[in-house]
């Protein structure tokens, strides 16, 4: 019952960041939208899978792939928001 | 019921997947177009992982590991190419 609960919440999440890129004005705010929705979504689906079952080593591997995901996902943000703010100002600024 | 909700997942994971690839391809900054693709790979994971949990074949798993970290370094070469001129 919580892990249909999770999979809803995760599903809600990786929904809303779509429309939340397709709505919204400016792009600093799509790539926070969309960054954002989707780690959390992804996160919340991975708990519903690792509360779904029971095998000892597919749970490491899901707590591996969330970790990995957790860790990339922010990082690839920033980096596309250091090009757009580079872009913006003109050329100088933006961390490396 | 689990597995209903699954189920209507996966359906809804590729229609959002169709929906931020067309927004890649019309989108009209590059960053918009760079967010969607790295925003297609998560939601292909998620794909993934929905599949194998239908499915009951759990090598999607290992499949989804690859498929990030193979998107990671992808991403960030683009990125280096388009803030320094060049990938070297």
């Amino acid at each position: 019952m919580f892990s249909l609960g999770f999979l809803l919440i995760g599903l809600f999440f990786l929904m809303s960041g779509t429309l939340g890129i397709w709505r919204l004005p400016d792009p600093l705010s799509r790539l926070h939208a969309g960054g954002l929705g989707d780690t959390l979504g992804l996160g919340f689906l991975l708990l519903a899978l690792i509360i779904n079952q029971q095998d000892i080593g597919l749970t490491v591997k899901l707590i591996f792939l969330g970790l990995m995901v957790i860790i990339i996902n922010p990082v690839i943000t920033h980096l596309v928001a250091s090009l757009e703010y580079k872009n913006i100002s003109g050329g100088k600024g933006g961390s490396s | 019921m689990f597995d209903v909700a699954v189920d209507l997942g996966v359906w809804l994971l590729l229609i959002l997947t169709g929906a931020v690839l067309v927004r890649a391809f019309l989108g009209p900054a590059l960053t918009d177009r760079l967010l969607a693709v790295n925003m297609i790979t998560t939601k292909l994971v998620a794909l993934f992982l929905l599949l194998a949990l239908q499915e009951g074949n759990w090598v999607y798993l290992d499949v989804a590991l690859v498929f990030v970290l193979a998107a990671c370094v992808a991403t960030v070469a683009i990125v280096k190419f388009f803030q320094e001129g060049s990938l070297l």
